[in-house]
């Protein structure tokens, strides 16, 4: 990076947060510091909730999913659009009609207080613990590559996000939200139009799909029933649902964004927005890493693209070993890359037995390629097991870095920032509001003036701020921690999804049903977690249905007399 | 279920109503897996 380069970072960046504090300052009123202005349109509404779902790493890594993996992955959103639906129809007008700050809130309406501090102290434990990803992810890709230090990295993009969602509130995460979505959306535009510039002469776009298909990148859709494949259009449709039905309906870091809207129209479009364009970007991402994979059959690519810790092993004693390893790559590569021009000329001339062998040609010298990849992974990873063994967050990052002019590397870059601030911001949001409305104002302070409660507020989410900052400095298990807090969302997501289903659908069980319940549900997700082996996605099945049977069991066991604490205000 | 904010207007032409609103979201889902699919069987 350059000296332009840094200037388009630091002054979009600074020059995004300063706006949004500058068009927040003064804001004394409770509601509009946790629900955001009482105007807010839809769009603002739906980027907004788009830019909290999608963080840096989605940016980063999604289009090394792409290169490596192809486009099977946008199947896990296929549930999305539908939980979106279901959302607007049953979650929301509910939250808008008892005017909920948090969706715990409602809990507390439904059921009783118990029950709301059950849910609010879930997703405050599993947000808690998670606070430091969302900064510490980004942080450990691009410092490495760039050569930054990575604790001055984590503190910087920190101290940014949590100065002006402390400042300025929902609606401040908002307004920030919205010109860091069109940074991210400029700078991948950007990206895509460099790169299908940057082809090989003579091979057009539908060229260089033609050949991704060869590779087997452009499988979108997979029908196939068998449970083994990690992404199906089933898996897609009921494991996707059930996801995203827990994030959008249940997860406060979102349910805060679309409750900012100025009426339930807008809130309705605002998620309509996320059901319609949600598919169509993700395939965009991956599309990306898909071109970048064609691209790199006739240009060089590192043999792994995290060179920093090649690098460290190379010098450690395995430098040996990588190098030749480096040359067996160098030398399939070069195979893989005359073969596919043979291709390209064959396919030109109209020659369809030509087409055919050098196409067969490429694959094997690919199948070379790959091997010595894994093989690199190997060493890299038995040498320094607590090393990352995937290089794929690196190779979009790479690429930039590579082949991207000055101005637009930092447009880039800047994109990535944008991405972790303004999720890191929906979840502090989230954080802040939900301590302050379910534990503070509901348990310890109960009559009070909106200033104080939104001076509470702003000390919980800067608490939470200093919280993340100092998860992130001090969490130092590299990829292992993202698996980590993947695994603990799951966990908690399906009891807490469960308590939520209760509520809406089961009217007559109580509080102290689903109380009892939702304990000993997730009692039976870390106990089953302690011993099976399962993936970890299933516990979110587990703990939903076992919260809503046990749920119907105790209630039917304590009978009616064990429903006067339900409260009346059931849907 | 259904509030009195359920019978505001949508404000889209041609998607007046809600169900309407939800359809379309639908039919869009079910076009872009149709043209995913597509695309997936064009280059395999």
């Amino acid at each position: 990076m350059n000296a332009l380069d840094y200037v388009v970072l630091v002054g979009a960046l600074l020059g995004i947060a300063a706006y949004g504090m500058w068009r927040t300052r003064g804001r004394r009123d409770l509601n509009t510091y946790l629900k955001g202005a009482s105007g807010t349109r839809w769009l603002s509404i739906g980027l907004s909730v788009m830019a909290t779902q999608a963080s840096a790493i989605t940016f980063l890594s999604t289009p090394g999913q792409g290169y490596e993996s192809g486009l099977g992955f946008v199947q896990n959103y296929f549930g999305a659009p539908l939980a979106l639906i279901i959302v607007a129809v049953v979650f929301l007008p509910i939250y808008r009609r008892l005017k909920v700050y948090t969706a715990y809130e409602y809990l507390g309406h439904r059921f009783d207080p118990k029950t709301r501090l059950l849910g609010a102290g879930l997703f405050l434990l599993q947000r808690g613990l998670g606070a430091g990803i969302t900064i510490y992810a980004p942080a450990i890709v691009l410092s490495t590559v760039m050569g930054w230090r990575l604790d001055a990295t984590i503190v910087c993009s920190g101290l940014v996000v949590v100065l002006y969602t402390v400042t300025g509130g929902s609606e401040a995460v908002t307004i920030t939200q919205k010109y860091q979505i069109g940074v991210i959306f400029a700078g991948m535009v950007a990206a895509f139009f460099v790169l299908v510039a940057k082809l090989p002469a003579g091979l057009t776009f539908t060229g260089a799909l033609t050949l991704a298909g060869g590779f087997h990148k452009l499988g979108a859709v997979d029908f196939s029933l068998d449970v083994d494949r990690r992404y199906t259009i089933w898996s897609g449709l009921l494991g996707g649902l059930f996801l995203a039905l827990s994030y959008f309906g249940t997860d406060q870091s979102q349910v805060q964004r679309y409750l900012s809207g100025g009426s339930l129209r807008e809130s309705r479009l605002g998620l309509m927005f996320n059901a319609v364009f949600k598919i169509p970007m993700q395939f965009f991402i991956l599309l990306l890493g898909v071109l970048i994979f064609v691209f790199y059959q006739f240009e060089r690519p590192p043999v792994f693209f995290n060179q920093a810790a090649w690098n460290r092993q190379a010098e450690r004693g395995d430098g040996g070993r990588l190098r030749s390893l480096d040359a067996e790559f160098l030398s399939a590569h070069a195979q893989e890359r005359r073969q596919l021009q043979a291709w390209l000329d064959a396919r030109r001339a109209g020659d369809g037995a030509a087409e055919a062998a050098a196409r067969a040609a490429a694959s094997a010298a690919q199948v070379r390629c790959e091997a010595a990849r894994a093989e690199t992974r190997a060493v890299l990873h038995a040498g320094s097991p607590r090393a990352t063994a995937n290089d794929a967050d690196y190779v979009f990052i790479t690429f930039i870095l590579d082949n991207l002019p000055h101005g637009l590397i930092g447009l880039l870059v800047t994109a990535f920032f944008a991405a972790a601030l303004s999720s890191k911001a929906g979840e502090l949001n989230a954080l802040g509001s939900t301590t302050t409305v379910d534990i503070y104002r509901h348990v310890l302070r109960r009559e009070a003036t909106d200033a104080h409660y939104v001076a509470a507020s702003r000390w919980f989410t800067a608490f939470w701020g200093l919280v993340a900052i100092g998860f992130a400095l001090f969490a130092n298990l590299a990829e292992n921690l993202i698996q980590a807090v993947n695994i603990l969302g799951s966990i908690f997501y399906g009891v807490v999804l469960g308590l939520f289903l209760v509520a809406f659908f089961l009217r007559r069980v109580g509080g102290t049903a689903v109380f009892w319940a939702a304990l000993a549900a997730q009692g039976l997700v870390f106990a089953l977690y302690a011993r099976l082996s399962i993936s970890y996605l299933w516990y979110n099945v587990i703990g939903c249905a076992a919260c809503v049977a046990l749920s119907l069991a105790i209630q039917a066991a304590i009978g009616v007399a064990g429903r006067s604490d339900a409260a009346p205000a059931a849907p | 279920m259904k509030s009195p904010e359920d019978d505001e207007s949508t404000g889209l032409p041609g998607l007046r109503t809600w169900r309407r609103v939800y359809l379309a979201v639908v039919l869009v889902f079910v076009l872009w897996v149709g043209l995913l699919a597509a695309l997936t069987r064009m280059f395999s």
